[in-house]
């Protein structure tokens, strides 16, 4: 289990870093947005991965931090409102430049 | 419970409400309860000023939930001074705004009051996940400020700011994750309590997480291999919002200096975590600065490099964790960022005065007025930190405290080098703008200057004087508020009740 939400969240930081590094606006996007998807799932585990019990504290009974929940979905609204407007940037820097490139100008220009 | 703490963030977060809600009745509604808001905002601050000057810290419980559960707001002295300086900041910015400038671009005075909220809330939260919410209200704002008014060159540098800031604030979460799954709580007077007893800790784990928290308020506050993003992007923002943003800067360095403070420097296991790496990369991002306002083709290019060099001038200070340093930045914090965001309106103003030139060093028509000028002066004076004024205290104050600490000989060096270099910088700039003219040149393409945008301007410049003359009360605040800053243990009894005083935090002497 701990293994798993490991790679996972691994992986996806190392394919949002990738595409962080690409020259157009396109795969930035996917790579924020990997790269949210991500630290959301580090967020949660940083409460200790517990399976089948609610975030609620009653006597004896397991139960999950809800604390990182609580994180995780703030973080996940503001992760949403930023992409919608990274992803309204990159248009009107393509309407105004012309070309989808980073700078807003191809290479060597 | 006394509810000041929460109205310089409350005030600008309903007066954006109600903005948007009456966005119909047209930009002078807007203007309306924008100006009645930061006005009220300031008389509010200068308030909480008064009150948290009397010694005490005033924490406010969000819905009374106590404080390590629930979210807590502190006014100390350092908080509620940083309020009034952005209220300052915001009100003559808004004021500039008012001169045309707002009707650029759609929505203009409900994201300013946003960004003020935002601010405001990154200096008052006592949280710091809170911390990270109101650092992404403040850059959510900015990043649609920054786009205010259009253009190729504000979406160009826009989109890198937002991409940079993105990736920073998925850093802020990941080293909120390891603090929190290490140390347990986000409460900073909590976490510095655990910290104390940090054996019990992984201590590799927690300082990792530590250590990620201070590299994104470094991200924040430019430090060199994160600063490239800054002279851009405050280039291409139009005057007004280059003013307020002289505080963002700053926001990532109060909130270094307090996390230091207060859970860092008192705790064994982290007390050396900024030795060695900040002071040298702090006076390289005043070298590049004061080097780059010798680059700058332009007024407010030079001036976004001047907030790169008073960055670095400031970002050498938590390293240090030490009272007195810290009053001497506290002052030069303040003056410097005043004297910034001046020069970003003046910078305007000159553009608008010289014509097709605009800012740029080139020969053009004379700019006829001599206030300009004298404006000029003043700023750059300050800027380079020429005597008489608040500018060569603000320096001197800080020569003066790190002179017996490690590394001084090089903190002088390069702070009275880099001072000279921007002086030469501005000498350049101001004697191509103001003297070398020429007859024929074209006419102006911007209507004259109106009321708004010259007694905006007036005033900050103004306030730059008349931060000089109050020296001596402003430096014995700011020795005050470096006092209650570098005493954790009042900060912490303060949020977490009378109770935790039992183990209150006694500062580790620096080996």
């Amino acid at each position: 289990m701990e293994t798993t939400l490991a790679v996972a969240i691994g992986v996806l930081t190392a394919c949002g870093v990738f595409l962080l590094l690409r020259a157009r606006t396109f795969p930035v996007v996917l790579g924020l947005t990997l790269l949210s998807y991500a630290v959301n799932l580090f967020l949660f585990a940083s409460g200790r991965l517990v399976l089948d019990a609610p975030p609620l504290v009653r006597d004896g009974a397991p139960y999950t931090d809800p604390l990182p929940q609580a994180l995780v979905l703030t973080a996940i609204v503001i992760g949403f409102g930023m992409t919608a407007y990274i992803v309204v940037l990159a248009l009107r820097a393509l309407a105004e430049s012309g070309t989808d490139h980073v700078d807003a100008r191809e290479d060597g220009e | 419970m006394n509810h000041a703490p929460i109205l310089p963030i409350l005030l600008p977060m309903a007066a954006a409400m109600l903005q948007l809600a009456g966005a119909r009745n047209g930009i002078a509604y807007q203007r309306l309860v924008g100006m009645i808001a930061v006005a009220a905002s300031l008389a509010i601050s200068l308030w909480l000023i008064a009150l948290a000057d009397r010694g005490a810290s005033l924490v406010y419980a969000l819905g009374d939930w106590p404080a390590p559960f629930g979210i807590v707001l502190v006014a100390d002295r350092l908080s509620t001074m940083l309020v009034a300086l952005t209220t300052l900041l915001a009100a003559a910015s808004l004021l500039f705004a008012c001169g045309g400038i707002d009707g650029e671009g759609r929505h203009f005075h409900p994201l300013f009051q946003l960004q003020i909220a935002g601010v405001n809330g990154a200096f008052l939260t006592g949280d710091l996940f809170n911390l990270f919410v109101f650092f992404e209200v403040m850059l959510l704002a900015s990043y649609v400020l920054l786009a205010h008014g259009g253009g190729l060159e504000r979406a160009r540098a826009g989109l890198s700011y937002v991409t940079l800031n993105l990736a920073g604030s998925a850093m802020f979460l990941i080293a909120l994750g390891m603090i929190y799954g290490t140390v347990g709580t986000l409460n900073l007077a909590d976490v510095a309590l655990r910290l104390q007893t940090a054996e019990k800790l992984d201590a590799a784990l927690v300082r990792t997480g530590c250590a990620l928290l201070i590299v994104v308020f470094a991200l924040k506050a430019a430090l060199l291999p994160m600063s490239f993003w800054l002279p851009h992007a405050y280039t291409a923002a139009s005057a007004p919002v280059a003013a307020l943003f002289a505080i963002m800067t700053k926001v990532g360095i109060v909130a270094m200096l307090r996390v230091q403070a207060v859970a860092l420097a008192p705790a064994p296991v982290t007390a050396n975590l900024l030795d060695g790496w900040l002071v040298p990369l702090a006076l390289a991002t005043l070298a590049v600065g004061a080097l780059g306002t010798l680059a700058a083709s332009g007024l407010q290019a030079l001036v976004a490099w001047l907030v790169l060099a008073s960055a670095g001038t400031l970002l050498f200070v938590p390293a240090y964790a030490d009272a007195e340093v810290t009053a001497a930045a506290l002052y030069y914090l303040v003056q410097s960022t005043l004297a910034t965001a001046a020069f970003f309106l003046l910078a305007s103003l000159v553009a608008s005065a010289r014509g097709e030139a605009g800012d740029r060093f080139v020969t053009e028509r004379p700019t006829r007025s001599a206030y300009l000028a004298i404006g000029f002066l003043i700023l750059a004076a300050t800027a380079a930190g020429l005597p008489p004024l608040a500018g060569f205290l603000g320096k001197l104050m800080l020569l003066r405290a790190v002179q017996d600490e490690v590394a001084a000989t090089a903190i002088w060096t390069v702070l009275i080098v880099s001072g000279f270099v921007i002086m030469a910088a501005l000498a350049r700039g101001g004697s191509r703008l103001f003297w070398e003219t020429r007859a024929e040149a074209s006419p102006p393409v911007d209507p004259p200057a109106c009321w708004q945008r010259i007694s905006a301007t007036s005033i900050m410049v103004g306030c730059v004087v008349a931060f000089t003359l109050l020296a001596g009360p402003a430096a014995r605040y700011a020795a005050r508020t470096a006092a209650q800053l570098h005493e954790p243990g009042a900060y912490v009894s303060g949020v977490m009740g009378p109770a935790s005083a039992a183990h209150a935090i006694e500062r580790e002497p620096r080996p």
